[in-house]
């Protein structure tokens, strides 16, 4: 152990309480200085024997803490990156607070969200025992171009000892690193299932073999599904864990394995998280856990409030719906869920990419991959379009067929959740990406006082 | 008028499809036809007033080259006969001579463009862009857009912009058809090609009108013409703040 791990180590530690005192924590400074005194700090750090990976463009978040949140209720402490960032920095920052003086690692398992695009970088020093694939699909242009493009990367440098869990409806994540061992969870054909895309955003519509077409025997949104090929003996994989009978008002899915048919608790009724409980699900099963046991833990495992949250005062909701801005995907699957839900309701979209309009000025391509045809619905009563960019979403809402007399434009947030057409009972969902959680809250705050003083 | 879109299954990134159907929108007359990679391109018969070529991924861009090679001198005819066809993002390379890949296997294009392309699969080029439309008789028009791509194209030795292959758009702001030039995209006979995204035609509503009346719409005026034009207008304002960053 050479003398300058140990100085970038114990600095590097040292730094954590000072940020926590200056009101710093949760970032990426830690490791970030540990690496730049050290240069080799992520390889040299101590890593816990058991390590769970956790990528894919939607849901890795909320997955990785799913799977903390299992592992808790299970009695065990894992290290995870919670509260850090999923690049190789956020990853040393994690490994360092899980680690000694000597720096030898103090768990025996961690669970790390890993940001698909830095597997370059983390996967020559860190071999995760399993990694978990929520989805490929298209993100951020500027950074990751295309699915296909992740898809590749991570091809190239998953740990061919690394076993795979993946979704086996999603033909993109489901064929990476094919030579992997590999374990696949899905949902059988459902009542609202279809076969033609309904969605703007479909990327594999031919056949990764002959580039015939590919013939849906089921589709639940964009390329997510199974499939097989119109010429060709190509098909989407058997499940190893196949999700059936989802029961929401039990809030329950059935989940067969080899070993018979458990019940597990779903704690949000989206197709999106259901997804995600039968990722956690096939992990823990992976892992040895019993179907019985796993039944219990699972009603532990909640959905973070950041991701999806509901307020009430008096007859008003504010729903507050993470829909990560520059990302068509997750925007159109809030769209879908919110257009699904019962009763009238107002969009309120906080998502202009605020982070990015302090320096540059945003790509905004992702706009028209984005369903918003969905919020075209009778049941939709208003749509506020503000912030920086509202001019491009008032002209993408009139694209998507959404009556003028129906968007409310204003260019300041506050005074937009001060003004628009507030009634009772309504349901106000506000769309919001990651770097406008303190917006949404003033947001969220003006709704409901007007809902106060206006006895709504 | 029938505008025939080639490959939607495969050249169909960063909403670029959603280009034509804004031309649709302006002139409700437009007919759009799709045709996908094991399919004769229609516009060989005759017919089809403009063929739409869009962004695709990287073995998109094989499979393409793939399908339109038994056809490469037939392409090539049409063209200098004055098929209109447009290419955005990075659809022209197909229709280059070469792209050069890092790990040395190179792909060859259709070799109907003197250009070749460079890939980076690892440094993604991002930036906004500002310039404008030059009119033959001396008048311009600002067209806005974004690059997002691995890859920049350039002219093959001995070739260059001149009267025949002539700059489709030139920069004010950010670089042209690769960084150290101005000049960006390339219009040669009615090839019109461009690495601007956007969807193009929908940020650019003065464009937009521009390439309706060339192509011979019947009806020219904007889509949605109030709405357009206030975020185009926003975005040239933004665009020309010298405090605004331009690379990503």
């Amino acid at each position: 152990m050479s003398l300058r791990f140990i100085a970038a180590l114990w600095l590097a530690k040292l730094s954590i309480p000072v940020l926590k005192i200056t009101g710093h924590n949760g970032t990426d400074y830690p490791g970030s200085l540990a690496i730049r005194i050290c240069p080799d700090f992520f390889q040299k750090i101590g890593k816990p024997e058991t390590i769970i990976g956790v990528t894919g463009t939607n849901g890795k978040t909320t997955c990785a803490n799913m799977l903390c949140d299992a592992f808790e209720a299970a009695g065990k402490k894992v290290l995870c990156n919670r509260y850090g960032s999923n690049i190789d920095t956020g990853l040393s920052t994690c490994l360092l607070k899980g680690a000694t003086l000597t720096g030898k690692a103090k768990f025996d398992t961690a669970v790390l969200e890993i940001d698909e695009r830095s597997a370059v970088k983390v996967f020559p020093t860190i071999t995760p025992k399993y990694m978990c694939v929520t989805n490929l699909f298209r993100d951020s242009i500027m950074r990751n171009g295309h699915p296909d493009y992740i898809a590749g990367i991570l091809d190239a440098n998953i740990p061919p000892e690394t076993k795979l869990i993946l979704n086996g409806d999603d033909l993109i994540s489901g064929r990476i690193a094919l030579s992997n061992e590999r374990a696949y969870y899905g949902i059988e054909k459902q009542p609202t299932d279809v076969t033609e895309c309904e969605n703007l955003l479909n990327d594999m519509r031919i056949c990764p073999i002959c580039g015939s077409k590919l013939i849906y025997d089921y589709r639940r949104y964009h390329h997510i599904g199974k499939a097989h090929c119109s010429k060709c003996d190509f098909k989407s994989p058997e499940y190893d864990y196949s999700g059936h009978d989802i029961d929401t008002e039990k809030n329950t899915i059935m989940i067969r394995d080899k070993d018979g048919d458990f019940e597990y608790h779903i704690s949000n009724d989206s197709m999106f998280n259901i997804y995600n409980t039968c990722l956690v699900v096939a992990l823990f099963r992976e892992l040895g856990y019993k179907g019985e046991e796993l039944g219990k833990i699972m009603e532990s495992v909640k959905i973070p409030d950041t991701r999806f949250n509901v307020q009430k005062s008096g007859s008003i909701s504010v729903v507050t719906q993470l829909a990560k801005d520059k990302n068509a995907l997750a925007v159109s699957r809030a769209t879908d869920y919110v257009r699904k839900m019962p009763g009238h309701k107002k969009m309120f979209l906080l998502i202009s990419c605020y982070k990015d309009e302090r320096h540059w000025s945003e790509n905004t391509c992702w706009l028209y991959d984005c369903d918003f045809e969905m919020m075209n619905d009778p049941l939709m009563d208003q749509l506020i379009v503000t912030g920086p960019r509202a001019p491009d979403f008032y002209m993408r809402l009139l694209f998507a067929g959404i009556p003028e007399e129906k968007i409310f434009y204003e260019l300041d947030e506050r005074k937009a959740a001060a003004e628009f057409d507030l009634k009772k009972d309504d349901t106000v969902y506000i769309f919001c990406g990651i770097d406008a959680f303190d917006l949404v809250d003033d947001c969220r705050k003006i709704i409901l006082k007007r809902a106060e003083d206006e006895g709504l | 008028m029938k505008i025939e879109i080639l490959f939607p299954e495969v050249c169909n990134l960063y909403a670029e499809l959603q280009n034509i159907e804004y031309l649709r929108r302006c002139d409700p007359s437009i007919e759009i036809i799709h045709t996908d990679l094991k399919s004769r391109p229609a516009f060989l018969d005759g017919g089809i007033k403009l063929v739409y070529v869009g962004t695709t991924t990287e073995k998109g861009q094989e499979l393409v080259i793939e399908s339109l090679k038994p056809y490469r001198d037939e392409i090539l005819k049409a063209i200098e006969d004055g098929q209109f066809m447009l290419l955005t993002g990075n659809a022209s390379e197909m229709f280059g001579k070469t792209i050069k890949c890092e790990d040395g296997n190179d792909i060859e294009g259709l070799g109907i463009l003197p250009t070749y392309a460079v890939r980076d699969m690892m440094h993604r080029y991002n930036t906004l862009w500002i310039g404008q439309y030059h009119f033959d008789d001396g008048s311009k028009e600002d067209v806005v857009g974004f690059k997002s791509q691995f890859t920049q194209c350039c002219f093959e030795e001995g070739a260059g912009y001149d009267d025949e292959y002539k700059p489709l758009f030139v920069a004010e702001r950010g670089e042209g058809l690769h960084p150290g030039i101005k000049e960006e995209g390339i219009r040669w006979h009615n090839l019109y090609m461009t690495y601007l995204l956007g969807p193009l035609f929908i940020v650019n509503p003065l464009f937009t009108h521009t390439f309706l009346e060339q192509i011979g719409a019947e009806n020219t005026e904007i889509a949605y013409k109030e709405a357009s034009m206030r975020s185009f207008l926003k975005r040239c304002k933004e665009f020309r703040e010298p405090d605004r960053g331009f690379t990503y």
